[in-house]
This record gives C-alpha cells, structure tokens and sequence, in this order.
C-alpha cells in the first residue's frame, strides 16, 4: 500500500517517482503534477513531481486498498535542527567521499603512468636523451649519437618498488583538494528524513454532495471502463477521457456531469456541441438517474450545417 | 386566410401540440430538410406523450432514417428528456438529431447519442469537408445556369438543351 501524505489544503500529493509510476501504469491514475523539475526550476511547460490526486482518483484508490492517506506534521511546518543537522552531515558525508573517489582515480591513473615517469626523471639526471633534449638538437642542426652504453645500462635497471612509491606520493600530493563549488550535491525530490512516526490517518469523506456524487460514480464508471482520466477544466467540462495513457493519446470525450434533471438552455447545448467539434472531441453529458449507480451518457455531436451527403 | 396556408403546417397545427412554437417550428424544419437538405422518404408525426412533433428521413437513399426533433431556441432540454426522447421515438441506435431554429430562422442540427460516440476521425471528417465542397459547387453551378433553367422549365422542353 502506497502511503499518501496530505498537504495542508487537504490535496493528497505523490511525492515518490515509484509511486507515481506505479499508479499510471498499473492503475491508470494520472493526476497532476503540479511540481517543477528540479533542473529546470524556470519554466512551466515541464511539469514534475509532487502529483496531485483528483478527489475522485483519491476516493477510488482508497475504495481499491491501493492508498492510505496521513497527514504529516513535519511536513507542515520548516525542518527542526535535528534535520538541518542530518542534511549537513549528509552534505558533507557525499563531500568527502567525492573527494576520495576523486583521489582514488587520480591514484589509479598514475600508477598507470609511474614507470614512465620514473624512466623520464632518469634520463633527465643521466643527461641522456630526453624529448626536450633532441628538439633543442634538432634547432641546433647536430646529432647526438654518442650514448654511453654505462648510462644506458642504468636508465634499463630494473625500478625498485620504493622508487615507485616515492614517485606515486609524490604525485599524489600535487592533486589540489576537491573544491566544494565543483563537487556535486543532491536535490532531493523527496524528504528523506521524514518522521512518520508522527502521521495520523487522514479520514477522506468525498464525495459529499449530490454533485459530487454524481462526478464520482461517473469517474469510477469511466475508469472500470478502462479508460484513462484527467481534469476536464481545460475543455470545460469535468474530465477528459483517454482511450490510452494521455502521454501517447489525444483525449476523446470531454464529460460534464450534470444531475439528470438538469435544465439546459439550447444555447448552452450548442455551445457544448461547439467545443467539442471544434477540438476533435466529443461532448459528453453524464448524469445518473434516481441514485441507482448506473451512468447515462449522452453524446453532443455538431451536426454540420449540411447534413446532406452526395455520393 | 386559412386558405392559403401551406397544407403541411395545416396537418402540423392540427396534431393540437399543446406548446404553440412547436408547429411552426416544426415546419421550419421541415422545409429546410426538404427544400434545402432534400432529405429522403421525410415524414412528420405527433407524439402525444411527449407532446412533440418529430421528423424522421434518410439523409442518403441507403441510409437507415434519422429522426429530427425540431426545438426554438428558448426551449430546454434535460438529459432525462432526451432520454424518454430517445426511448418513446424509433431512433437508430438511440440517436437523436436536434433541430435548434433561431429567431432568424437559420436551423443548426446537433446530434446526440446515448452513450460514448467516438468523435470522427481526422479522415472522416476530410470526407465531410469535400462532400460539403462539392455540394457548394454544384449550387454555384445552378445558380450559374438558372436562366437557361428556368427557360427550359417555362418552355417546357427536355433538359437536351443543357
């Protein structure tokens, strides 16, 4: 069971990437993310996490056991010191093991080099040839081929693992400690010292109302359906219908809920035929007669102003 | 007076409905699907337990009728209404299609279907769009050639003139 906490206006909110993922794809629950991406902190066309639950999604996954609901205090008021204190320490632990790893492959990188690096540095006390050495010869238009076979028999001795050593430390020691600008830190995207001891269970009462009723008998009937739902406001109405996940589907049905008496003007009729035509949907009256459960649709389709068709 | 009135609005008025804009609208409607949208097989009746007039015709020779229920613009409709409607009158599939005729006497057709109906896809609605053309077409075409139309008609020859 997923455990949702709820904010302090009461909107069930999704925190976790794994949650979230889980409720769109074994449940077909999309949400809304109403968070930013925490790289890209300055726009509003990506969303990110926390997802907000509609309250019909809330009422569903509660009625399927998938969710429960706490309301948790330490997430309502700023972090006490015990958690400013967590995160320096945390801050400062990922510090010092960048700076370790940093040095560990700074270490392994030299060690590929040290034989070379010792064979330079003799060649440069022997005076032998050295790379330097044979440019400068070359400017100066003259060769220097007389080697002396003893110098040459000292640069190939076989090099001691102390030497090596010494060359190794001495290396290492150049490496300039690990700044704290350049070392990376975590944004985290959820509380990771969240006390849940002190979570008490939030008691969910949508729907409450006739309208609500309404809206959520039709919502759950839409999603046995298999559907996939969102937030009609956009369109205006109550949902949007998906006949698949909204990321790869246009929607098809834009559903007002209206109680089944409702009075509808004829203006307000065409004025729903309208939108749907002219956003490639269909419009979609539910209503529900006499609280029996059972959801009538009625879909509104634009006609055309010429209805004859010539073959 | 009476004399003169169109024999279709005489049987519409008689049917007695009890709301008065009925008839007339009814017969608005009427004669735009016959004289306009040359419906097939049009027909008109009365239902007394609703206390509307309704319409039904084929908007294609092969097509199953469509039943038309003609409605002014100050009128409402809940979806418990369109319900009976849709029960009580020999509809296809429970499809209704809504004749709304304003004040200035143009009539706008919705259709409203009980259940999810699919909205068109983008090639049906290609179709519709070029039937639509063709249909302008052939009217711009008549419009054209009326006076040779008319003549023909007067003088009573066969169409071997055009």
């Amino acid at each position: 069971m997923i455990t949702v906490p709820v904010s302090e206006d009461n909107t069930p909110l999704i925190w976790n990437a794994e949650d979230w993922i889980k409720l769109r794809e074994e449940h077909r629950i999309v949400g809304a993310l109403v968070g930013v991406l925490p790289n890209l902190p300055n726009q509003e066309v990506f969303h990110g996490l926390p997802m907000s639950l509609l309250p019909e999604e809330t009422t569903l996954l509660l009625e399927l056991n998938i969710i429960c609901l706490k309301k948790i205090p330490s997430l309502c008021h700023l972090p006490g010191e015990n958690i400013i204190k967590a995160f320096e320490n945390n801050r400062q632990k990922t510090y010092l093991e960048q700076e370790n790893q940093m040095k560990e492959e700074r270490k392994l990188a030299v060690m590929a080099l040290v034989d070379k690096i010792v064979e330079g540095r003799r060649r440069k006390q022997l005076g032998l040839d050295t790379k330097k050495k044979r440019k400068k010869c070359k400017n100066e238009n003259k060769s220097d081929e007389t080697e002396d076979k003893e110098k040459i028999v000292e640069l190939l001795k076989p090099i001691e693992e102390a030497e090596r050593q010494e060359v190794l430390e001495e290396e290492l020691s150049k490496v300039p400690p690990l700044s704290k600008e350049s070392a990376l830190t975590q944004t985290f995207t959820t509380h990771p010292w969240l006390n849940l001891e002190s979570a008490s269970p939030f008691s969910w009462t949508y729907p409450n109302t006739h309208e609500e009723k309404i809206k959520y008998r039709t919502f759950k009937d839409l999603w046995n359906r298999g559907f996939y739902i969102s937030s009609g406001h956009k369109f205006g109405g109550d949902f949007l219908v998906y006949p698949g996940d909204p990321v790869k589907f246009h929607s098809q049905f834009i559903v007002l809920c209206v109680s089944h008496s409702k009075v509808l003007t004829v203006h307000e009729l065409v004025s729903f035929g309208r939108i749907g035509s002219s956003v490639r949907k269909s419009f979609v009256l539910a209503s529900s007669p006499n609280d029996s459960g059972e959801v009538i649709y009625q879909s509104i389709k634009w006609a055309g102003s010429n209805p004859v068709h010539i073959s | 007076m009476d004399a003169k009135i169109h024999p279709v609005l005489k049987q519409l008025l008689d049917f007695g409905c009890r709301d008065q804009r009925c008839a007339s609208v009814a017969f608005a409607v009427y004669m735009d699907l016959s004289e306009v949208k040359a419906v097939w097989d049009l027909r008109y009746d009365f239902c007394k337990d609703l206390d509307i007039i309704y319409l039904t015709g084929r908007e294609q020779e092969t097509m199953e009728p469509n039943v038309y229920i003609p409605l002014s613009a100050s009128q409402t409709v809940s979806p418990e209404w369109l319900c009976k409607v849709q029960k009580a009158l020999p509809t296809q599939n429970r499809g209704l299609t809504l004749a709304f005729k304003d004040a200035d006497s143009t009539i706008v057709y919705y259709n409203v279907t009980e259940g999810l109906e699919t909205p068109d896809s983008p090639e049906t609605v290609q179709n519709k769009k070029s039937v639509e053309e063709k249909k302008k077409l052939m009217q711009a075409e008549l419009w054209r050639k009326r006076n040779v139309l008319y003549s023909s008609a007067k003088s009573n020859n066969s169409n071997e003139e055009l």
